[in-house]
């Protein structure tokens, strides 16, 4: 699982965050380390499809949160992928 | 080495650093820089960049590049000069038919190594490369030079007629033109020669009866080059270098950016 964008939209599904924030988030859960320039690609990609939005801040860090379309994009892309993970698990237990 | 990351920040398209460049800048001096890092600043720079322009602005340059690399490459090839003569053979019905086939001078009998370095030496040919190569390395360049194409042609009531053209290709096409006079003219000498020697050997049939050979024309002198010509060999390079420069952008585009996995 290393979908920068997923991860981003995974992280924000617990709550608003700046890039930073978000970074040691996905670190924690994901043990994946993002570099600043593929999360901020990431970013950039998601803000423009409308899966988040930046919200009001008052010093240079930007948090983001994820919008409606986000959550509805994450829980259709993480269905597919509990699909596979199912799957995967049961034909190597049968195997 | 937050300082270079900053650098590097200022890759990224103008307009993109105008609506995140702030945070970006506060993200990059908040954490602790890997030199991972700058590989992946730069590389995502990169491709924003080539993403955020359009297809043609992208091919333009690699079209152009392509098309000026054909030109340093056409410059590097030396231009050839085709001469040709068509020679016919006939073989009378009194010689048999295996005769026409056993004259064949693509088997090279007739121009020995001997005679193409004489050639060498009295049209003075391939001068640099005699001055860094050995003289048999120089016959088989010139060997290489030397083509013969066609075979039997329109056989007649009980005639066997062959045809060749015989082609020397040279970057002189005054040059290209006397040797392959020369190499006509050695042919008729050796097949007199080999009519002769095969009489003498107890061939039943006069030298004569044995292959008469013309040259059907004087070896033309070429005006144009052999192969593609400066034009359509830059023209290959200009699409070629668009088609790289298109599937640069969309492999650029559609890639997404990989993450650094903890060890």
């Amino acid at each position: 699982m290393s979908d920068p964008s997923i991860l981003v939209l995974s992280s924000l599904a617990g709550g608003d965050k700046h890039g930073y924030a978000m970074m040691d988030d996905i670190e924690r859960f994901a043990a994946v380390r993002l570099g600043p320039g593929t999360l901020y690609g990431a970013i950039t990609r998601l803000e423009q499809r409308g899966w988040i939005a930046p919200v009001k801040s008052e010093d240079r860090r930007q948090p983001y949160t994820i919008t409606g379309a986000g959550r509805e994009y994450l829980r259709e892309q993480l269905g597919n992928l509990g699909r596979v993970v199912r799957t995967g698990q049961r034909r190597l237990e049968n195997s | 080495m937050k300082l270079i990351l900053k650098l590097l920040a200022r890759l990224y398209p103008s307009e993109w650093r105008a609506r995140y460049g702030t945070e970006y800048e506060a993200l990059l001096e908040e954490r602790t820089p890997r030199a991972a890092d700058l590989w992946d600043v730069f590389w995502s720079a990169t491709k924003m960049r080539i993403t955020a322009r359009s297809l043609v602005r992208i091919a333009l340059p690699s079209s152009l590049a392509g098309a000026l690399a054909a030109a340093v490459i056409f410059a590097t090839i030396p231009t050839q000069y085709a001469s040709q003569v068509l020679i016919k053979g006939i073989v009378s019905k009194a010689a048999p038919a295996e005769h026409a086939e056993k004259f064949n001078p693509r088997l090279g009998t007739p121009f020995s190594n001997e005679f193409l370095g004489s050639v060498i030496q009295k049209r003075n040919l391939y001068s640099a490369d005699r001055a860094r190569m050995s003289i048999e390395d120089v016959i088989r360049k010139m060997n290489r030079s030397v083509k013969f194409k066609g075979g039997p042609i329109a056989p007649g009531e009980g005639d066997h007629t062959i045809g060749w053209i015989i082609e020397f290709d040279y970057p002189d096409p005054v040059v290209a033109q006397q040797v392959a006079g020369d190499l006509t003219q050695r042919l008729m000498e050796w097949n007199l020669k080999y009519a002769e020697t095969e009489a003498a050997a107890g061939y039943p049939r006069s030298a004569e009866s044995l292959m008469t050979i013309r040259a059907e024309n004087e070896p033309n002198l070429p005006q144009t080059p052999e192969g593609l010509t400066q034009f359509q060999f830059i023209a290959i390079g200009l699409l070629t270098g668009s088609i790289i420069g298109l599937v640069l952008a969309a492999t650029l585009g559609s890639r997404s950016e990989a993450p650094t996995a903890n060890a």
